[in-house]
């Protein structure tokens, strides 16, 4: 299998099998636009990526590369969030920012696989939580005015069990 | 009969502070169920049997007095030993959730509502049930108040694992302090390798020994005392955390989150509107209410729930409302509302279902008609109206499980509907004339993969002989439908010409004989599972030859098969691991026959 270089932001190459390489739609795009397909010394440059996420990246691409192809319909795309594989959970065991981070890489590189992973694990980390848990989770400022505050949990208050 | 203590401190209970009266009762009267196994004029297994005390227990077994629920074999059978077969589906995609990110967490599928005489503080719900099961269970009283509103009090109970003995079951309830007379019980089934069946159920609890008692629980001034007192307790600690780590959502583009809150359930996405004003707004995008399945939050649904999600619904997909608005205080104005859903959304709409919605009536059966992209249809338990929708003809899938349709009114539909290829006519008692409707299948409806019609006897085995030229037949349930006519050869037509065949139900084919049901096992490789319930003529021999040919084989079903002894069903169940042998608890039917 021949190889390709991958730098990141911080300039660390990554030497990567171009099949682990191409799950990335925008590498593999890159490459057929470029025709850098035969070129062994070319170097694909990921401004928007930092060394040690795109380590991680690549960590969870090798991991999957047998992986059957993702289905194309997105109407009956899996929308459960309690089908995360053992090693997903466990390469998903990160700070936020990191998690963060990845999903950040995943839409830039549109790797599908994985940012579904890390969405869904986001997801799991909102679910049957209240609103100030929310905040606390992940640090968010409440910056609604006491009479909206109120607007909104009035509208949202169906769910509420008597 | 003794009510088992459930352990609480006396001393802070209303029932002890009141001095009320204890009270044990059996159910009075069944109001509402989803699931029956019989035809309704039926007493065997049938809902009605709940009433009053239990009347076999403690004996076990399979006791036609009793309430069953009828078992989806496909739903759950094949999970029990792991197999999860057919491409590892949760279900086929025609059964699906619309909205699986809402799947309840105790996934029920069916439940049974049952009137008491007297209105109680509930303590104690008791099951009485004759058959092993595992099964989860919520309980949902309906509060008795002044103008009889649904109260939607949950009182859950994790699913448990229960032996093969006849037992009593006492889920845990939640304490609450209204009084109740109506209690509602959620099945999830899908452990079972049988069907869940229940002798009575009992509900206890204190009932108020003074009018001015009664009086001041209804108007809820107990109440009120209560949950003062428990909040002093439940002091909201909102913290402050200044910190200097950033929001991280702030980074993210808009249409990542909307890829993380898209796996949100609604309860969720409604928690989240609560949140800011940027995830107010992310949180009320369209695109996150395309389908919408409101089913598992039945309790909490009123007209305000769906004019909320109405506001939000721009391109409705798929709309489940099923088990919804039949406790509304006001059900006509739900009715209306729903109708008003239906013509917002009648340009988008291709999925819709609402089983068990009462108050499903002309003006609704006017508005779906006009939902003209509808592929998938599903109008379970709903027998109030007939079916007049004459606009549809994109039709795919069309559930109507326990519906009054008739033949010439299933007929047409048929013949508008040239793709159907999943039709399911389970328990319709209004079909007359099966053979003619098959006819009309096989001429119309060549894609035909899924035909169901369980328990509609109206079938001859000239009808049967037609699903033979529908090659792409994969699940073919005629179960009880050819009690006591002779099959002919319209099996041998059926192996001949339906290849793919993965599901076969047979159950009560009395006419059937090992020779007739070889040519099924020659030919139809493909099969995962034979039911062959209560066939008496079938030897051993050809459930071994089934065993041994059928390479796909997980489930067979051989209850109430007299010739076959259970020695050899035993050395048969070490001898393919792999497949499930499904038989009655026949040794105990034997036993209380006697």
């Amino acid at each position: 299998m021949p190889n390709i270089k991958l730098q990141s932001s911080d300039g660390e190459t990554f030497e990567v099998d171009v099949e682990i390489a191409k799950c990335s739609v925008t590498i593999k795009t890159m490459l057929e636009d470029l025709g850098m397909d035969d070129e062994e010394e070319e170097v694909v440059p990921l401004p928007n990526v930092n060394s040690a996420i795109l380590r991680k990246v690549i960590q969870w691409a090798t991991y999957h590369k047998d992986d059957p192809p993702p289905p194309e319909d997105d109407e009956n795309k899996e929308k459960r969030t309690d089908d995360i594989s053992s090693w997903d959970a466990d390469f998903l065991k990160v700070d936020q920012g990191t998690l963060f981070e990845l999903i950040l890489a995943a839409n830039y590189l549109d790797i599908k696989g994985l940012l579904d992973v890390t969405c869904k694990t986001v997801a799991n980390m909102i679910k049957g939580k209240a609103p100030e848990e929310i905040r606390k989770t992940f640090n968010i400022k409440n910056d609604f005015t006491a009479s909206k505050k109120s607007r909104f949990v009035e509208e949202n208050e169906w769910c509420e069990e008597k | 009969m003794d009510c088992e203590d459930v352990e609480m401190d006396k001393g802070s209970k209303i029932e002890t502070l009141l001095k009320m009266n204890h009270v044990e009762q059996f159910v009075s009267k069944v109001l509402d169920y989803t699931s029956r196994y019989n035809n309704s004029n039926s007493y065997y297994y049938s809902p009605i049997n709940l009433v009053g005390k239990y009347v076999k227990y403690p004996s076990y077994g399979d006791c036609p007095e009793t309430y069953f629920l009828v078992l989806n074999t496909f739903l759950s059978s094949f999970k029990i030993k792991g197999h999860m077969v057919i491409g590892g589906k949760r279900a086929e995609a025609y059964q699906q959730n619309y909205r699986p990110q809402d799947s309840d967490p105790l996934e029920a599928e069916d439940y049974i509502t049952l009137q008491f005489d007297s209105a109680v503080i509930p303590r104690d719900a008791l099951h009485i049930r004759n058959l092993q099961s595992r099964c989860s269970c919520t309980d949902l009283g309906k509060d008795i108040g002044q103008d009889d509103t649904p109260l939607g009090t949950s009182m859950g109970t994790p699913p448990e694992m229960c032996s093969h003995e006849s037992r009593k079951f006492h889920p845990q309830i939640k304490e609450i302090n209204h009084l109740i007379n109506t209690i509602r019980l959620e099945f999830n089934q899908s452990h079972l390798l049988y069907h869940y069946s229940l002798d009575a159920v009992l509900l206890a609890g204190y009932q108020p020994m003074s009018t001015l008692q009664y009086n001041m629980l209804v108007s809820g001034v107990v109440n009120h005392m209560v949950s003062v007192a428990a909040k002093q307790n439940d002091s909201e600690n909102v913290c402050d955390t200044v910190s200097d780590s950033q929001d991280l959502f702030d980074n993210l583009p808009y249409e990542v989150i909307i890829h993380i809150f898209q796996y949100l359930d609604l309860k969720s996405l409604s928690q989240c509107a609560q949140v800011n004003k940027i995830w107010n707004v992310v949180s009320a995008d369209p695109i996150l209410y395309q389908n919408l399945s409101l089913k598992s939050y039945w309790y909490l649904v009123d007209c305000g729930t769906l004019e909320y999600f109405m506001k939000k619904c721009n391109t409705l997909k798929k709309l489940d409302l099923s088990w919804c608005g039949n406790d509304c205080v006001s059900v006509i104005e739900f009715k209306r509302l729903v109708a008003d859903f239906l013509r917002r959304s009648c340009n988008t709409l291709t999925h819709l279902s609402l089983g068990n919605c009462k108050y499903v009536d002309m003006e609704i059966m006017e508005e779906l008609s006009a939902c003209k992209e509808l592929v998938d249809l599903r109008l379970i338990n709903i027998t109030s109206y007939l079916l007049t929708i004459n606009n549809l003809t994109k039709l795919v899938s069309l559930d109507l499980t326990c519906h009054n349709i008739m033949d010439s009114v299933l007929i047409r539909i048929l013949k508008l509907n040239p793709n159907l290829k999943h039709i399911t006519v389970d328990l319709c008692e209004n079909l007359m004339a099966l053979d003619q409707v098959a006819e009309v299948v096989e001429k119309h409806n060549k894609f035909l993969t899924t035909w169901s019609s369980w328990k509609v006897v109206t079938f001859t085995s000239e009808g049967i002989k037609n699903f033979g030229k529908c090659p792409y037949l994969t699940e073919l349930d005629l179960g009880w439908c050819l009690m006591s006519t002779d099959p002919g050869d319209c099996l041998e037509i059926i192996a001949d010409g339906c290849r793919q065949l993965k599901r076969l139900i047979l159950s009560e084919w009395r006419g059937l004989n090992d020779h007739l049901l070889m040519s099924i096992i020659m030919n139809c490789k493909e099969l995962t599972q034979l039911d062959l319930l209560g066939i008496k003529n079938i030897t051993a021999n050809l459930c071994e030859k089934a065993l041994l040919m059928l390479p796909k084989l997980r489930l067979l079903d051989i209850s109430f098969c007299e010739s076959v002894r259970q020695d050899e069903v035993e050395i048969w169940r070490q001898q393919f691991p792999h497949i499930t042998i499904q038989r009655s608890c026949q040794y105990l039917v034997n036993d209380y026959l006697n």
